[in-house]
């Protein structure tokens, strides 16, 4: 079809707004990056805000002491204050306070850590798998991590569990500045052993690949289900042999506190800097790859025309994230909800295209799991901060389910 | 498809073909253009006597599969009435703790039998017990016994045939009948019984299965609804939505759980919990077979009666359409029968997530794609599997009450499942 001396007009006419356009927007910021900015800024109000807050609110309202009529506005702004200048204190480097705000603020960024590096890890399966229904746990790293700790309380703990006084119900920094050695050493036991449990259960599973010849993702994801399954029914057997013997013992004690428990050890630098490196290289490598990522989607031929190994992309991207996972895990405890629940959010917020998903997804989980700590933290005390897990389960759960039921049906945004 | 290509052997039943082609054929000759297909093969024809016994072939091969199916599971039931030696067996008058052999087993089924016939009919006296016990102290465990495997084997059969409905449904492995979330319901039943009864509540069996079922089934229509609710305009049945609140679902009941009954419970209360939703004592009481019958016949029944509608499954909608069958229908009543077949396995057997996950691959692989076929394969497989699993698990002296068998179901098909992934006998592709 020849085109005509007014087509070509108006395709110039055309063009130029279409240029104009693209001049003027160019400007601003892809609405998509807007908010994730916005949510960083959201990042560090609720790292101040949690700084500040006074903790352990619903207690103290029940026993107040020096208030004769319970709760009172005047102890919530005096515990204001007295956070305020201890965290000015320390900003400005006098912290001789009673309460340390150097190792809370070390606290809440490794908190933020985990839940970004969580979330990352959800969107990256989510994504390699091409399936909505998978999370970090899907591989059966969370198990492993269990059976590490199961195996380091039946061999690593005494009797009387004397040698874990820092652990558990009755966790004290006292016990910890009494023996900093062999708390140093009983503490990062436990999170060498965890890690060396996942470990191992992602080498079983890749095992069962090489004997079977193939890593379709469907059946890894299989794979370690039914290996995550197994796990876990030995660490049920393992604890119902100790709760059985002994049911008020340490080792019971112990075992039932540490299955679901999270965030139950004190961080120093030293896990800032084991969680953080290997979130850095494990976020810096991803986004490297993120373009061929979104590719996987494409049949087999395609990608093969388009240049992308998806072989070997897919190695290095699982093998890194369940690396990540188990990290985290290791240090943190499992903390189950989030890589799951996370990335569908930040899909429908800024769409599936993983150069705005995947920062969005970490920044995301950092506020979400920090907020959960927070909350927990400033409500309940310090005495269910390591039910911080199950907090973030049954909260974002029924949140899930309130807006989910309550807004419009309709598409569920992409399952890429 | 088997066929001859000459007609030479046997009648030609020739609808399509005049006599000179039938001529031709019976000489060697090709056939003329005419007759054959559009590409140039060359139709083949199957005779009503070769037809019938390719039908008659197929159908010989399944009954001889089926057959050393059964002729296993009857050997192995009665290995499974010999008095085991785990805890929880109630023998009084036992002099040994261990297993008992399959001749002492023999003889306790005799007088078991004797002993009815005589009462029954009065032909003869029954034999006086003294006799019975001093040889054979395992007598009083076998009706018990009988009744453990019964309930083993009918949970095996629902949690099998849930498994399969599932998977031809999906066509995804992972999407196991748990997903709805109907097993932490039961769950959660089961934890509101002990937080609410403590150490009363092994005693309380009626109520047992009132709350494990009044929540099981409350959450799978909790499930349906938000499920038909969130699809909006779309498909009244989108599944992803189900699956996807179910998997929520579950996280959350899973959670709560965990929670109450490590944390709130006190330790007994929490070893009487684990001791009933693991199943470590099967109960064998009359509530729990009519529970347990209801639940199966309610569930297995359709599936059976549609069992060659559920071939049209592998269609898509418009050949199905063609058909006149409903895949919504189809898919709608798998998936609910299955949720009713896994809410029933595990109130009476516990969470077995394994079996229904990797006994419908070997019965694909073994018995053929076909739904009916299908359904045999998998009640037969299901039945040993499971059943060798419940013999090990009794046999094992654990402390407490024993070993849950879910644990052991897991470890003993792992390796049955690698050599399922190694050989690549999936089968639905």
């Amino acid at each position: 079809m020849a085109m005509s001396n007014e087509n070509i007009q108006l395709l110039d006419e055309e063009d130029e707004n279409l240029f104009a356009q693209a001049r003027d927007a160019g400007h601003k910021l892809d609405p998509r990056a807007q908010k994730i900015f916005v949510l960083v800024v959201v990042l560090l109000a609720v790292y101040f805000v949690g700084l500040i807050i006074p903790k352990d609110m619903l207690n103290s309202a029940l026993h107040n002491a020096g208030y004769a009529s319970g709760y009172s506005f005047a102890w919530f702004l005096q515990d204001l204050q007295e956070n305020v200048n201890g965290l000015v204190a320390v900003l400005t480097g006098n912290d001789n306070g009673p309460k340390s705000y150097a190792s809370l603020m070390i606290r809440y960024v490794v908190i933020a850590l985990s839940g970004a590096g969580l979330a990352v890890c959800g969107a990256v399966y989510q994504g390699t798998f091409k399936n909505a229904l998978v999370s970090p746990s899907t591989l059966g790293v969370m198990s492993g991590a269990t059976l590490g700790m199961m195996v380091w309380v039946v061999f690593f703990v005494n009797d009387d569990g004397s040698n874990v006084a820092w652990l558990g119900s009755n966790a004290s920094n006292a016990a910890a500045a009494q023996d900093p050695f062999g708390y140093l050493m009983s503490s990062y036991s436990l999170a060498i052993l965890s890690f060396v449990g996942c470990l191992l259960i992602v080498s079983l599973v890749l095992l069962v690949m090489r004997l079977a010849g193939g890593m379709s993702g469907i059946m890894m994801i299989i794979t370690g289900q039914v290996i995550g399954g197994i796990t876990g029914a030995i660490s049920n057997t393992i604890r119902y042999y100790y709760v059985a013997g002994n049911p008020y013992g340490p080792k019971a004690q112990l075992l039932t506190d540490l299955a679901i428990a999270s965030f139950y050890r004190q961080f120093t630098w030293i896990d800032l800097i084991a969680l953080g490196v290997p979130l850095i290289a494990t976020f810096a490598v991803v986004m490297h790859f993120r373009q061929r990522m979104m590719a996987l989607s494409l049949s087999a031929e395609e990608t093969r025309a388009l240049g992308v190994d998806t072989k070997r992309m897919r190695i290095i991207v699982v093998g890194l994230c369940t690396l990540l996972t188990a990290i985290i895990v290791s240090f943190c405890g499992t903390v189950g909800f989030v890589g799951f629940l996370v990335p569908h959010l930040a899909r429908r917020l800024v769409g599936p295209n993983f150069t705005y998903l995947l920062p969005m997804a970490t920044v995301m989980g950092a506020v979400f799991v920090l907020t959960a700590y927070i909350l927990m933290s400033a409500t309940l005390g310090p005495d269910y901060e390591t039910m911080v897990g199950m907090f973030i389960s049954i909260g974002g759960a029924t949140v899930f389910l309130v807006t989910a039921l309550s807004g419009k049906g309709g598409s569920r945004g992409q399952f890429q | 498809m088997a066929s001859s290509s000459n007609g030479k052997k046997g009648l030609a039943v020739g609808l399509q073909y005049s006599a000179a082609d039938i001529a031709r054929l019976r000489n060697g000759q090709e056939l003329p253009a005419q007759a054959r297909h559009g590409n140039g093969a060359v139709r083949h024809l199957l005779t009503l006597k070769q037809t019938n016994a390719l039908y008659r072939a197929e159908s010989d091969a399944t009954a001889k599969r089926v057959a050393v199916c059964v002729v296993v599971l009857l050997v192995l039931v009665f290995f499974s009435l010999c008095p085991m030696g785990a805890a929880g067996e109630y023998y009084p008058y036992a002099s040994r703790y261990a297993f008992y052999t399959p001749w002492e087993v023999a003889q306790c089924l005799y007088m078991h039998a004797y002993n009815a016939i005589a009462e029954s009919t009065h032909l003869f006296e029954p034999h006086s017990k003294t006799w019975l016990l001093a040889n054979v102290p395992g007598y009083w465990a076998i009706p018990h016994r009988a009744g453990v495997v019964g309930i083993t084997l009918v949970c095996a059969v629902l949690l099998a045939t849930a498994g399969m409905l599932y998977q031809n449904v999906f066509k995804n492995p992972i999407a196991g009948p748990g997903m709805l979330g109907v097993g932490s319901g039961v769950s959660l039943g089961m934890m509101l019984l002990v937080y609410l009864n403590g150490a009363a509540a092994p005693a309380m069996i009626t109520q047992r299965y009132l709350y494990c079922y009044g929540f099981g089934a409350a959450i799978l229509i909790f499930v349906i609804i938000a499920g038909r609710k969130l699809s909006g305009k779309g498909k009244p049945f989108d599944i992803v939505t189900m699956l996807l609140i179910g998997s929520i679902l579950s996280q959350l009941l899973g959670f709560i759980v965990s929670y109450v009954t490590l944390f709130v419970m006190s330790e007994e209360d929490y070893l009487t919990f684990y001791n009933l939703s693991q199943m470590l004592t099967v109960d064998t009481s009359l509530v729990s077979w009519m529970s347990l019958g209801f639940a199966a016949t309610i569930s297995l029944l359709p599936i059976y009666l549609l069992r060659y509608k559920m071939n049209g499954l592998a269609l898509d909608d418009v050949e199905a359409r063609l058909m006149g069958l409903s895949l919504t229908k189809l898919r709608g009543i798998s998936l609910v029968c299955g949720a009713i077949m896994i809410l029933a396995a595990q109130v009476h057997t516990g969470m077995v997530g394994l079996v229904s996950l990797l006994v419908p691959f070997l019965s694909r692989s073994t018995f053929g794609c076909e739904f009916s076929k299908q359904f045999t394969g998998n009640v037969c497989l299901g039945t040993i599997l499971l059943l060798i699993c419940r013999d090990i698990t009794d046999m094992i002296p654990f402390v407490g009450e024993g070993i849950a068998i879910s644990s052991v179901v897991s470890v003993v098909l792992m390796p049955l499942f690698v050599l399922v992934m190694a050989k690549s006998l999936r089968g639905w592709e």
